[in-house]
């Protein structure tokens, strides 16, 4: 029984199974709805198109919340072209909760850089939309498509902030680099396509298995090509260099929505496809030294050179990198513990990183964003609560307890230790050792008293919407770190339910 | 399976070949007798009036991805007009969603001033 199934006339032929993008749908009806009302829409009324658009995520959101229960049997709809299944939908979830985040800060953070324009509501939306796909995707064609309009939303995003030069330099930056990434992402699926002859990943699988145990060396370059094209959009080093960049020079607000959702979405498709789909022995041994390389690789560049950094933006850059090394772990590692080790820890950073550029965003001024660490001595003694909340974020990212990221980093190193993989776990807890030195760093400047003769910074009033983005996000970093088994239950239900034969 | 794509690299080497065979041809056996006329650029047989290196409106640009959006939409009626009865209403259906959606984008364009020459 489907949506459109209740007229007779309009039922869809089989194989076409609506329920199984209900999410999506709902998201991109809100995008067109959007950017119809952008026309009619005062300037001055624009904080109205954020309310539309955080109840356009609330109707996705509960769309993912009774599918959840609607898919305990996972499968596939579109003939194979998307998962209906609780991996997708927890991905979805954590997309969406991010997503309303992000939207209730932006409107304030708009309109003191001059830069409320409707158009950034529907991009926003449109993004979501494609990294929903991206985490359902069960073809090839349907992980190109999705990343491309996550992509193309987002290069326009990170321009938004037209008249500054950085912000235009971040754009352009991400422009020519994604499309490359995109050039390596199509180029290694053509290859996989030609050696397997399907592009719907349960075919690409049982053709591997059926493939007779010998490996083609094409079919390993195809499947590299494709690792080098996700391990972009997730800024894996050696594949990181415009983040920093990119990150600085977008608004905040922007920064703190792709930070975060297009990791989590490129992360889905990785664990999809490398963990379930090249799973198999023989190709695994292969491609598991790439990962594993690239996987230290962000754990040492992104924490290394963080160190270095003066900017608050730059220095989450790069520990998003790093980050991005850990969960690679859960990659690189096939046990189902480390699926949803690397599922708990998606949710983790999701929080914390909303968090830390949330409060960056909240704190920015008409003039600027207030970000370097000159502008950040003695936040405490003014703004009390937005630097406990900003410590809180900062232990969480670093690993302490009794925060999520505390339990995040036990579950992915103590997967890579019951799989044998030792040294991936003493690298992640080494380099989490060198992430202490920064991410207290900022902790201390905020608690250092400023000097009577220091310039006094203009940190912005905490709205009531802000203040509540830092409540969700310092309670939602408690709450994972303390009652763990609340998201660690529904992280291995989805692990459980990924769907693996169409 | 890789071998089923032998054809395709097959014919990739005629059209090389045969290319560059008719270039190699031509300049052995053809006689070149330059002058200043047929040196000009090809402009549809028009004599150019200036250099082409200079800036365009950038409403060029807008109405060439205009345009492409709506050629892409041709270019999707054609395979489904051939199966349109076998989706029955449905198929009409889902069109309508996606042409209604392209008009949507045609609207805000407009709205937005994107069609104005000047």
């Amino acid at each position: 029984m489907t949506v459109l199934g209740v007229l007779p006339v309009l039922a869809p032929p089989p194989g076409i199974d609506i329920l199984g993008l209900l999410p999506e749908v709902i998201l991109a009806g809100g995008f067109i709805v959007l950017m119809m009302l952008d026309l009619v829409t005062a300037p001055a009324q624009r904080g109205w198109l954020a309310v539309v658009s955080v109840v356009a995520v609330a109707g996705a959101f509960g769309a993912t919340v009774w599918c959840w229960f609607d898919a305990a049997t996972p499968r596939t709809v579109y003939f194979g072209a998307f998962a209906y299944d609780r991996f997708g939908l927890f991905i979805n979830a954590i997309i969406l909760v991010s997503t309303a985040l992000v939207l209730m800060i932006t409107p304030q953070y708009l309109n003191r850089r001059g830069l409320h324009y409707g158009e950034y509501y529907a991009l926003i939306l449109g993004a979501a939309t494609g990294m929903m796909l991206l985490a359902g995707a069960g073809s090839l064609m349907v992980i190109f498509l999705a990343i491309e309009l996550l992509s193309i939303a987002l290069y326009i995003l990170s321009g938004f902030n037209r008249t500054e030069p950085r912000s235009q330099e971040a754009a352009m930056k991400y422009l020519l680099l994604g499309g490359f990434a995109s050039g390596f992402l199509l180029f290694g699926m053509a290859l996989i396509y030609g050696e397997t002859g399907h592009t719907q990943l349960t075919l690409i699988a049982a053709a591997i298995t059926n493939g007779g145990g010998t490996v083609d060396p094409l079919l390993m370059a195809g499947i590299a090509l494709l690792f080098v094209g996700l391990a972009f959009k997730i800024s894996a080093a050696p594949f990181h260099t415009w983040t920093p960049d990119v990150y600085q020079g977008a608004p905040t607000s922007v920064t703190t929505f792709m930070s975060v959702t297009t990791k989590v979405a490129a992360f889905a498709a990785l664990i999809r496809v490398f963990s379930y789909t090249f799973g198999e022995p023989l190709i695994y041994d292969r491609w598991k030294i790439i990962v594993y390389f690239v996987a230290i690789a962000s754990m040492v560049v992104g924490n290394v050179a963080a160190l270095r950094q003066t900017s608050l933006k730059r220095v989450l850059g790069y520990s998003g990198i790093a980050q991005g090394g850990y969960i690679l772990i859960g990659v690189v590692v096939l046990t189902p513990a480390a699926t949803w080790g690397s599922l708990y820890y998606l949710a983790s950073y999701a929080v914390a990183n909303i968090g830390a550029f949330a409060v960056i965003t909240v704190m920015a001024n008409r003039g600027e964003d207030l970000d370097s660490y000159a502008s950040l001595r003695g936040l405490a003694f003014r703004r009390p609560y937005v630097a406990a909340a900003m410590g809180l974020f900062l232990l969480s990212l670093g690993g302490f307890p009794p925060t999520a990221g505390f339990f995040a980093k036990f579950f992915v190193f103590a997967a890579a230790i019951g799989a044998h993989e030792l040294p991936l776990a003493l690298w992640g807890i080494g380099t989490s050792a060198v992430s202490v030195f920064y991410y207290l760093r900022v902790g201390l400047l905020m608690y250092t008293r400023p000097q009577p003769d220091e310039p006094s910074y203009n940190w912005s009033r905490t709205s009531l919407s802000g203040g509540g983005v830092l409540a969700l996000t310092a309670a939602g970093t408690l709450v994972m770190g303390i009652f763990v088994t609340l998201v660690l239950n529904i992280a291995v239900s989805a692990q459980n339910g990924i769907v693996l034969h169409g | 399976m890789l071998s089923d794509f032998a054809p395709i690299l097959v014919f990739l080497a005629v059209c090389v070949a045969f290319g560059a065979g008719v270039q190699a041809l031509a300049s052995w056996f053809g006689p070149r007798r330059p002058s200043a006329a047929k040196d000009l650029p090809y402009e549809c047989g028009i004599v150019p009036v200036e250099s082409a290196r200079r800036r365009f409106s950038v409403s060029f640009y807008v109405t060439a991805m205009l345009f492409i959006i709506f050629d892409v939409e041709s270019i999707f009626l054609l395979p489904w007009a051939t199966i349109v009865r076998q989706l029955k209403v449905f198929g009409v259906v889902e069109m309508g969603v996606f042409i209604a959606a392209l008009l949507i984008g045609l609207i805000y364009v407009w709205a937005k001033g994107a069609l104005r020459w000047d």
